[in-house]
């Protein structure tokens, strides 16, 4: 990819809408604007100006633009933001025009990129931004924009700052001959080493809220066919979306749909059911259901009351993944039948009366880990930046073990290196470009 | 034609100037290439001098020496000989940082060495001033000479740096080096300069040298070598070193007190000069600012020669005026009269960026020319050699039209002085520690023959029998460790583990396994005796303790080869030195200006210059295999 050419892109959501903003950002977006404007002959960073833009000779659309000169940009590089008009024939007509121009059009997460590459914005602050597009909840949002401001940037920088120092104190005291280590030298490595990683857990510690008041959770319907999930699922949705249908198979593949329990968003999916099947189809569409339930972050486990149980189907289940909520649904047949409620595992419901869904509500934020939410979150959300936390924990316990085995100094330093460079790749001090490239990828155009 | 050819002097091949520890191994190793070596010096008698502390080895340098052994120098075979008392330093921190240290008898040292020197076929000394290079359509062609006589040759390497233009600080006293028995060289600051090469000053200090007489040696403390020395040459066929005692004292509070009351008035104070970091001058001012919890230093008292009045008290290197050198000398235990014969100094003197060398040690500028030692802001004897010993190599190599010779980080401590030599700025007199050495713990003080000898016989610095010898050691090594494959009963294994407290294990299990363990170690399990191994003392010791690392840190080593060759992948992307970085849009302004500047060989070099950043590094990678790409399209 090359970097520093002008680059192009809408940067407000496709579509109609009231207003439409344009970002260009490179070496020539002012000379572009100079161009495509006309009217514009000396621009003043950061005053917005009214002008008219036009295609050959003709008037394209009268919009305000605000120049902003390098490095006082959010990319760090000339850059030109054109509000116009929301029509997509507006907004294609200026982006060609400046493609025409020599612009290039951006790539997804481009502009960040750039702010991150030019140092406008470490990795973190990077992340924020696309947690602030994607924010499904306000406690997220409000995660997002903590870490946008640098607060969660600030703690990492404190905790490598305090790896860093621990192993310049150990480096050094490899780098003296004449001192033999001593008893204070490894009560000191070791309280530190410890006090380092109640600081590392800390980032971690809410994790899984953080992650899913930003992205959402996965909550799958699973069970046998015919156990009423369908119906569970449209009495959850409020509106009938999923097909329901005595005939056990009706539904072949998955049906989705996101909403929303106190606040927190939910990726709700309806699968095929587990059954032993012959038809190829239906099998299809039952290795969906199996992939989808190892992919969820809780299972809605339903069962008939009224039908023998099949164990089979729960064995499986429990195999590929182990946040289960267990459901005996159809309860308003429990007398019919003759069915004895059991004290065990399952909550009963009725999905049909719509009995017992409040409960179930409640269930599945508890077994999200988000039934409180604090008001005030602020930790690592995204997987990446779990994973390098997880890395760095994992070299500090090493560090731990070496010391407390033989304690032998230079692996101490060795994992204390690898320690903080889990940390700095946190921050993109480090960060192999791959891993750039994965993350600035998953951004939307235009940011 | 370029006036007189000094008579005698023709068909030289390489000319080395300067006869200190990186001269010496220069003339050595260009000579062992097969080139007729002229070694010019100031003064034929000072050869091999060791100025300043009477060691050879220590840490990080020990490996070093090592590795000059491997790759066929002098310095670890003239110290064996020479070294009055052996001991492995840092035994309590990780075997992969012990390092070999020799006293050494500096007298007998220096003889050694000139005995190698002259009586090697291949090399003339004569002595000279030099005052330039001779520069000829952009190569080295020769040196001119103070009376204007001009030499010529294929190659030149300067080593003449010792103490360029340098100046004592004694507290705030100044005093022209020259006086205080130091070699001073002059001249040749000005001719590089005016070839365009840019100069820096730094600073470095000794410890003072007290007189014998006056130390109460009945009360201090007995140190003794390690009674089963570890050579520095992997070439003995005998090694059965002295071990003779020497002495330590330590320092207290009061001394503490009178040093740290008075450190405003110490130019080498690193507060000042270095500022904070992990890596330090170890001079006594910083060691106390650095280390405020300890009330106790130790010292060591080393004759300089066998029966030498002087004694170089290791460990108290300053610059404090004399006056409170001594006062707070007198505060030590045993010292209470103690006289100076030379008080402690700091000494500054001028060198070369060394980022205007290659990794050949040639420099940038001029074809042929090659820079090494002091002149490169390096501190030490050790840093010195190696130095020495691959300008010298790749200047005889370059004579023979062959290729050079290079050391990688991940060869050699060598490889990471040179590399960090030309690819940081460092503004301080760089020493080798074992914290400069990402991959330290596989550069190992037992391992420099299994790293380099295959590189050393190809660039014909060592001969096929010297080659056999570091390969034979290195195969006994690994039949050892495929030895350790071997399962061990309970009943073989339980009693051994008993006796050193181990939890003893409950089935068969692999030899391997049970080395793993900190405190258990391969000799316990295998007699040696036994094993018939076809290396011989001194070197079964470090054959069975090389076994032993390799099985214990078998896991961190699998790390590391595979991070290296991850580094090197990317590292090993080539830059041309006319790229033209001002160009590169996207490169930050700074890396622009110091890219331009140092002109690196390859991405990793420019990787490690301050300042260029990833993104830097991203741009720049892209920018290449772009143009890597349109140069094969047409
Ligand atoms: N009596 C009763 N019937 C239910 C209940 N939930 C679902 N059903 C019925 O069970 C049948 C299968 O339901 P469906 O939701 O399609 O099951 P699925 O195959 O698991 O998706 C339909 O006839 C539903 O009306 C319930 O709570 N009580
Ligand atoms: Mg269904």
């Amino acid at each position: 990819m090359p970097l520093g050419d002008t680059i192009v892109a809408r940067s407000t959501p496709y579509g109609y809408g009231g207003i439409a903003v344009v970002r260009l950002s490179g070496v020539n977006s002012i000379k572009i604007l100079k161009k495509i404007s006309r009217q514009i002959k000396t621009p003043v960073s950061r005053v917005a100006q009214k002008t008219k833009i036009y295609h050959k000779k003709n008037i394209l659309d009268e919009t305000i633009v605000v120049c902003y000169t390098k490095p006082r940009s959010f990319t760090g590089e000339d850059m030109v933001e054109i509000s116009c008009h929301g029509s997509p024939f507006i907004v294609d007509g200026i982006i060609n025009e400046c493609i025409d121009l020599g612009a290039r059009s951006a790539g997804p997460g481009e502009f960040t990129r750039r702010a991150f590459e030019n140092g406008k914005i470490d990795l973190i602050q990077a992340e924020s931004i696309a947690n602030t597009i994607a924010a499904s909840s306000k406690a997220g949002l409000f995660n997002a924009i903590s870490g946008l401001g640098g607060e969660m940037s600030n703690a990492i920088k404190g905790t490598a700052s305090d790896i860093t120092e621990l192993l310049s104190y150990c480096e050094h005291l490899l780098d003296v001959s004449d001192v033999d280590i001593q008893k204070d030298n490894k009560l000191y490595i070791s309280k530190k080493t410890s006090e380092i990683n109640k600081k590392v857990l800390k980032l971690i510690e809410n994790y899984d809220t953080c992650r899913v008041l930003t992205y959402g959770a996965i909550v799958v319907l699973a069970g046998k066919t015919n156990s009423g999930k369908s119906t569970l699922f449209n009495a959850l949705v409020g509106n009938k979306r999923s097909i329901v249908n005595k005939t056990a198979g009706t539904t072949r593949d998955y049906v989705d749909a996101n909403i929303s329990i106190s606040g927190v968003p939910i990726r709700l999916v309806d699968t095929a059911g587990v059954r032993r099947s012959k038809s190829a189809i239906e099998s299809a569409g039952i290795d969906n259901s199996i992939m989808l339930i190892e992919k969820a972050d809780v299972v809605c486990l339903v069962r008939d009351v009224s039908v023998k149980d099949d164990t089979y189907v729960v064995d499986i289940i429990k195999l590929k993944n182990d946040n289960i909520i267990y459901i005996n649904n159809k309860s308003d047949l429990i007398k019919k039948v003759g069915y004895k409620k059991k004290k065990d595992l399952y909550m009963y419901i009725s999905a049909i009366n719509q009995t017992g869904i409040s409960s179930l509500k409640r269930a599945i934020l508890q077994q999200l880990n988000v039934e409180k939410i604090p008001n005030k979150l602020s930790g690592v959300s995204t997987p990446r930046q779990y994973e390098c936390i997880a890395d760095c924990i994992k070299s500090l316990a090493n560090t731990n073990n070496k010391i407390k085995n033989g304690f032998q100094l230079e692996l101490i330093c060795y994992e204390l290196e690898n320690a903080l460079r889990s940390v700095n790749s946190l921050l993109g001090v480090e960060t192999e470009d791959l891993v750039l490239n994965n993350m600035f990828n998953s951004f939307c155009v235009g940011k | 034609m370029l006036g007189n050819s000094l008579t005698g002097f023709n068909n030289i091949d390489t000319i080395v100037v300067g006869g200190g520890h990186a001269g010496v191994e220069a003339a050595l190793a260009a000579a062992r290439t097969g080139c007729k070596v002229l070694l010019i010096t100031m003064n034929k008698q000072t050869i091999g001098r060791m100025s300043c502390n009477p060691s050879i080895g220590g840490l990080a340098k020990g490996q070093m020496v090592r590795e000059i052994d491997a790759l066929g120098g002098a310095m670890g075979k003239a110290a064996d000989i020479t070294g009055t008392q052996f001991k492995l330093l840092n035994k309590s921190k990780g075997r992969a940082v012990w390092s070999p240290r020799a006293q050494v008898d500096k007298r007998e040292y220096e003889k050694h060495i000139h005995k190698t020197v002259t009586s090697h076929n291949n090399i003339t000394v004569v002595e000279g001033e030099v005052v330039s290079p001779i520069i000829k359509k952009g190569r080295a062609a020769g040196v001119t000479m103070s009376n204007q006589d001009k030499i010529i040759s294929k190659s030149v390497v300067l080593t003449n740096g010792t103490f360029l233009n340098g100046l004592i600080h004694i507290g705030d006293k100044k005093i022209p080096a020259g006086r205080m028995g130091e070699v001073r060289s002059e001249g040749i600051t000005e001719s590089l300069s005016s070839l365009g090469f840019k100069h820096g000053r730094l600073k470095t200090g000794t410890p003072p040298r007290l007189n014998r007489e006056t130390i109460n040696w009945s009360i201090l403390d007995i140190i003794t070598g390690d009674e089963k020395p570890a050579p520095f040459s992997h070439f003995h066929s005998l090694f059965n070193p002295p071990n003779t005692p020497s002495h330590s004292v330590n320092t207290n509070e009061r001394v503490h007190n009178i040093i740290w009351e008075n450190i405003n008035r110490s130019p080498m104070y690193s507060g000042e000069i270095l500022g904070v970091g992990p890596r330090y001058c170890p001079s006594i001012e910083d060691k106390i600012n650095r280390f405020k919890e300890r009330n106790a230093h130790r010292l060591i008292c080393e004759p300089e020669w066998k029966n030498s009045d002087q004694i170089y008290l290791n460990g108290f290197s300053t610059s404090l005026p004399e006056k409170i050198q001594l006062e707070a000398l007198q505060k030590i235990k045993g010292f209470e009269s103690v006289s100076l014969i030379k008080p402690g100094y700091a000494i500054e003197y001028d060198y070369f960026f060394p980022n205007q060398l290659k990794t050949t040690l040639e420099t940038k500028t001029y074809k042929n020319l090659y820079l090494a030692g002091q002149i490169n802001g390096t501190s030490g004897y050790e840093e010195a050699a190696i130095q020495g010993l691959i300008a010298g190599a790749n200047a005889g190599l370059f004579c023979l039209g062959l290729g050079p010779i290079t050391l990688s980080r991940s060869d050699a401590y060598g490889g990471v002085l040179i590399d960090d030599l030309i690819t940081k700025s460092t503004p301080e007199p760089y020493r080798m520690f074992t914290s400069r050495a990402e991959n330290r713990l596989i550069l190992r003080f037992t391992n420099a023959n299994k790293r380099l000898s295959l590189k050393a016989f190809s660039s014909m610095l060592i001969n096929k029998k010297q080659h056999n010898t570091m390969q034979e050691q290195t195969k006994e090594v690994m039949a050892l460790i495929k030895y350790c494959d071997k399962t061990i009963t309970t009943t073989q294994a339980n009693p051994i583990l008993k006796k050193i407290n181990e939890k003893e294990i409950t089935q068969k299990t692999k030899l391997k396994e049970l080395i793993k363990r900190p405190s258990v170690s391969l000799e316990m399990f295998v007699s040696m005796k036994t094993k018939k191994l076809k290396v011989r003392q001194p070197y079964v010791d470090e054959v069975v303790l090389e076994a032993d690392t390799e099985i214990k840190y078998s896991g961190y080593i699998r790390r590391i080869n595979k991070q290296t060759k991850k580094i090197l992948n990317n590292e090993a992307l080539l830059l041309n030195s006319e790229i033209k970085y001002d160009n590169i849009s996207g490169l930050s302004k700074e890396a622009q200006e110091k890219l331009n500047k140092s002109k690196p060989e390859n991405m990793g070099q420019a990787m490690k210059i301050s300042g260029v950043t990833i993104s830097d590094a991203a741009v720049l990678s892209v920018y290449i295999s772009k143009k890597q790409r349109v140069s094969r399209e047409t």
